[in-house]
């Protein structure tokens, strides 16, 4: 269910922080679902099971997964402090575009239609369901 | 857990180990590396209990391990070279190492003929090196020691093998808590395999870290600033190992946490600026650098 880049520079540890919290926040893993034990993932990933454990207890000092004792780790609720910090994060990704856009000459009007765009999109995929 | 303390040994004189402590906790798999020469395999055997050093001690769970029979049958050494009795098979290696290894186990060595295709009866020196390297890892493996030390341990293996390798090592690690120490030259292999590190030269050890801390403390950055007086700001500001200028664009080696690295230099708006973290590979090569030891721009 994972998948590593293990060419990428980034520490293993830290892209497995990262692809939890993405599937948590897109909801491939929901609230208290069971996440693959240590072993499991180490064999299937092929990664020093003390990598992950230290990415699991980072995921659980940020409130992203609990643990239960002998049970495993399992996926916290969403909460709202998570939310903020993604938005934050999303911000800066957001100034970062948007200086380009300004940059090749993209206007507010124009930027403004996208932002509807994608709102229809949402709209539709949400009635379809 | 194994502790190091202040050992030092010499050879006719010379300390090809000079002062080293080091700790090593249950279940962590420590990568040394080192330069050539650096000490790294008497370090090794010295903490195998091989070689006694002239002064510090060795111990494994605060048990002295020189000449000491009870716990060397909990450790297992694997030297560079793989060492089988003349003459011998596979089967007969194994038949002696059950009687040196109490937790032999039996059940194991066939489980793991499946993961070898190796004939256990065919004489050892006939086999080619990565062969006899595999069946080091079989006899080892089988062994179940609660510390495995191996000099160089992945030479001469193919991808598929060292993939199944590093699995069954960290099925180990994470089911019986071994204790892995392996010394190797092959970075990008450390990279993947270990937890921490510790990087030697000429008998002394430069750094020992977690892995990921190493590589989260340390940073490459590439810069284009849009006025050149910037530059001499930011070195009164970080802590920079290495800087190198190629064209217009400067290169910086930066200790310290990212975000604050960022900060820093964000607040000149430069040009270009990307922060990367370093791969084991530069950490080692500034090390080294740092102690006096890099490659010469010889053009021969």
């Amino acid at each position: 269910m994972f998948e590593l880049d293990v060419r990428s520079r980034k520490p293993i540890y830290e892209q497995l922080i990262d692809k939890v919290k993405e599937m948590v926040q897109h909801g491939i893993l929901q609230a208290d679902e069971q996440l693959p034990s240590v072993r499991t993932l180490s064999s299937q990933l092929t990664v020093n099971p003390n990598t992950i454990q230290k990415a699991y207890r980072e995921l659980e000092r940020e409130g992203y997964i609990y643990s239960l004792q002998g049970k495993g780790s399992f996926v916290s609720p969403l909460q709202q402090g998570q939310n903020e910090s993604q938005k934050a994060e999303l911000r800066n990704e957001l100034l970062r575009l948007m200086a380009e856009a300004v940059y090749l000459g993209f206007t507010a009007l124009e930027i403004g239609a996208l932002y509807r765009q994608v709102e229809e999109q949402r709209e539709r995929g949400n009635n379809s369901d | 857990m194994i502790e190091m303390r202040g050992v030092t040994k010499l050879f006719q004189g010379e300390k090809a180990v000079d002062s080293i402590s080091l700790t090593v906790h249950k279940g962590t798999i420590y990568g040394l590396l080192g330069s050539n020469g650096a000490g790294k395999t008497t370090l090794l055997k010295t903490l195998a209990g091989i070689y006694s050093p002239e002064t510090g001690t060795v111990k494994v769970e605060g048990e002295p391990v020189f000449e000491n029979p009870g716990m060397k049958q909990r450790i297992m050494f694997m030297p560079d070279s793989p060492y089988f009795f003349p003459q011998s098979s596979i089967s007969q290696m194994a038949a002696f190492y059950r009687s040196i290894y109490p937790q032999w186990s039996q059940s194991r060595f066939k489980e793991l003929g499946a993961v070898f295709p190796l004939d256990t009866k065919r004489k050892l020196s006939r086999f080619s090196k990565g062969m006899q390297r595999q069946a080091s890892f079989w006899l080892a493996l089988c062994c179940m020691p609660d510390v495995l030390i191996m000099d160089e341990p992945i030479d001469g293996l193919d991808p598929v093998m060292r993939r199944q390798i590093k699995n069954l090592l960290f099925q180990e690690v994470a089911e019986r808590q071994l204790t892995v120490i392996i010394s190797s030259h092959n970075l990008r292999e450390i990279e993947d395999l270990c937890d921490h590190v510790g990087i030697m030269h000429a008998g002394k050890m430069l750094i020992e870290k977690d892995l990921d801390d190493l590589k989260a403390d340390t940073h490459k950055v590439q810069v284009a600033f849009r006025d050149e007086r910037h530059e001499a700001a930011i070195s009164a500001k970080l802590q920079v190992l290495h800087q190198e200028r190629r064209g217009s664009v400067n290169l910086y080696i930066v200790k310290g946490e990212s975000e604050r690295i960022a900060k820093v230099f964000e607040v000149y708006e430069p040009y270009v600026f990307d922060l990367l973290p370093l791969t084991l590979e530069e950490i080692f090569i500034y090390e080294m650098g740092d102690a006096g030891y890099d490659a010469q721009p010889i053009i021969l």
